[in-house]
């Protein structure tokens, strides 16, 4: 399970990072033309320039998966019916009592990472979603299945995928990402700044990439179309 | 407990789903892959790790072995942009096996058409164009004719369904991202095709009369005094001569610096760009759409440059080869002894 889940938020960031190559390169573009007019130095050949966007991209989202897919190796199954050992302080465990504290005590990444997290995750489905559907569709053709049952099969089991993905995963690497940021604000929950900021570097590597999921690499609705 | 067992089973195969798309769709799983490639003794099929963001096309390694303009082609005064996307095709089908083929040749029968004179190096440029023109008509785009050649019509029509589904335009590099995993190669294939099909049919940027002064490749660096490859051909032309567009595309850079002075960089689509070094007036400007034949600089003696000259470079997958090698009229140009050797001469970088 928590390779599993490792695996679909590093599914969603590189989803959203492959949209995010061009912009990079096009950043480096200005960037270099800049550094051009400034110095007077043709300082990057197109190669380099190329280069330097993936690579600047693959960093990237070597490092998103840094913040926000390695701490998914830590999630562990519970059963909620289970007694509780008595603490002195009881630790918020399950999904609505970490969503209460973010309320009560909001801090940046409490409350970005979390749907940044879910947004990365519906990437992810779409992607797997997709590749549901192209596997079974080209598979069930060479089968010599006609279009009319090969499209409608395959669909249904994009869909089911899609559907799948987001519910039975999606809400655990959410919790997920809510118990890390949870942890983190509380050690470093000294003084109220402190805590507000905690995790705040991950928080702004993730948030781009979590916005490019949502807007570019989640096009939900193209597997009802 | 048949809740929890059926749970148990669905949470399963979807983390199977999971780790299959992670490991042939992130630089992570690529890594994974090659790591247990390594420990298992085999080859592993993942792509190098910057691959992952270009969806396999349009890369460099496509055309290092770049062949030269087809002999075939050398009496021709120009390519139609059909033409020269027969010759890609075909210098691109040339090199697969018989396995690689079949795809291709079950396209041309869909057609009507022999898919044995593919294999014909007289023959073949004009019947791999004739296949792509009538799959293009088909599937309405010719980069999903082109990976229908490769990859197989199915496939590609699959492909080019799912991108119009999300809203765009069916482009390789689209189609290549919505294929299931397995289809790297032929994708790969389709990609240097539509490259080598593109560069061939480029102009030149002044009269095709002009001396080429140096080639491109290593040679002492006539200001620096040492080896250093030349990345593109220099034209000898006087200060003020039309410069032109070799193709149609988007200007990249329109900027001045010490090494190249005023330099326009355009791109041509399909991993093509054309840079036009040592301008002394730049006319087009960075974001303008240039046409084929359009005037956009004036040559001068700008930067590094020991006299007035045009220095002409052509980049495909970002890499940049020689000029020469994809144009048929200033190949002409080009000595015997040359045009000898380049047939089976690899591209230098």
């Amino acid at each position: 399970m928590p390779v599993g889940l490792f695996a679909l938020v590093a599914v969603g960031v590189h989803a959203a990072a492959d949209t995010l190559d061009g912009r990079i390169l096009w950043v480096i573009d200005h960037a270099n033309s800049w550094l051009n007019s400034l110095l007077g130095a043709w300082g990057l050949t197109n190669s380099q320039r190329t280069f330097l966007a993936r690579a600047l991209t693959l960093a990237w989202e070597l490092a998103a998966d840094a913040v926000v897919a390695l701490p998914a190796l830590g999630y562990r199954e519970e059963d909620a019916s289970a007694r509780r050992p008595r603490r002195l302080v009881q630790k918020p465990r399950t999904f609505a009592d970490l969503v209460r504290r973010a309320v009560r005590q909001p801090t940046l990444s409490r409350l970005l990472r979390p749907p940044a997290t879910a947004a990365l995750v519906l990437a992810a489905a779409c992607s797997i979603a997709g590749m549901v559907q192209g596997a079974l569709f080209l598979s069930l053709r060479s089968e010599a299945l006609p279009d009319a049952f090969a499209g409608p099969l395959s669909r249904g089991a994009a869909i089911a995928a899609l559907v799948a993905v987001s519910f039975a995963f999606g809400w655990r690497a959410v919790l997920r990402s809510l118990q890390s940021v949870d942890q983190l604000a509380e050690a470093a929950a000294k003084t109220r700044l402190r805590a507000f900021s905690a995790g705040l570097l991950g928080t702004g590597l993730v948030l781009p990439l979590a916005l490019a999921a949502a807007l570019d690499a989640a096009p939900v609705w193209a597997f009802f179309r | 407990m048949f809740f929890r067992r059926t749970r148990g089973l669905l949470d399963f195969a979807v983390a199977a789903l999971c780790l299959w798309a992670a490991a042939y769709h992130t630089p992570v799983g690529a890594l994974a892959r090659r790591l247990g490639a390594w420990a298992a003794g085999t080859r592993s099929s993942a792509q190098p790790l910057l691959a992952y963001y270009s969806a396999g096309v349009y890369d460099a390694n496509e055309v290092q072995e770049a062949p030269p303009f087809p002999p075939g082609a050398l009496a021709q005064a120009d390519l139609t942009p059909a033409e020269a996307l027969g010759y890609g095709l075909y210098a691109t089908w040339a090199r697969l096996d018989a396995a690689e083929r079949q795809p291709g040749r079950a396209v041309a029968q869909r057609y009507g058409l022999d898919g044995a004179r593919l294999d014909d190096p007289k023959a073949g440029p004009a019947e791999a164009a004739r296949v792509v023109e009538a799959a293009a008509k088909e599937l309405d785009s010719e980069d999903a004719a082109v990976a229908a050649l490769f990859c197989g019509f199915e496939p590609a029509a699959y492909a080019a369904g799912r991108v119009r589904a999300a809203g765009a335009a069916p482009t390789l590099e689209r189609i290549s991202r919505a294929l299931p995993p397995g289809f790297a190669d032929p994708v790969t294939s389709a990609s240097r095709a539509l490259t080598l099909g593109t560069a061939y049919a480029l102009a030149w940027p002044v009269p095709e009369a002009t001396r080429v002064t140096s080639p491109f490749g290593y040679r002492e660096h006539p200001m620096l005094g040492r080896p250093q490859l030349h990345t593109g051909v220099d034209l000898a032309v006087p200060v003020g001569t039309e410069v032109r567009a070799t193709a149609s595309g988007i200007v990249r850079r329109a900027s001045e610096d010490a090494l190249n002075g005023r330099v326009l960089l355009i791109d041509h689509g399909r991993g093509v760009t054309t840079a036009y070094c040592h301008n002394s007036e730049l006319e087009v400007r960075v974001g303008q759409a240039v046409a084929r034949g359009e005037v956009i600089s004036r040559s001068g003696n700008t930067g590094r440059s020991t006299g007035p000259h045009l220095h002409y470079q052509l980049e495909l997958g970002h890499s940049p080869v020689d000029p020469l090698l994809f144009h048929a009229r200033a190949m002409g140009l080009v000595a015997a002894a040359d045009l000898a050797r380049s047939p089976s001469r690899p591209t230098e970088y």
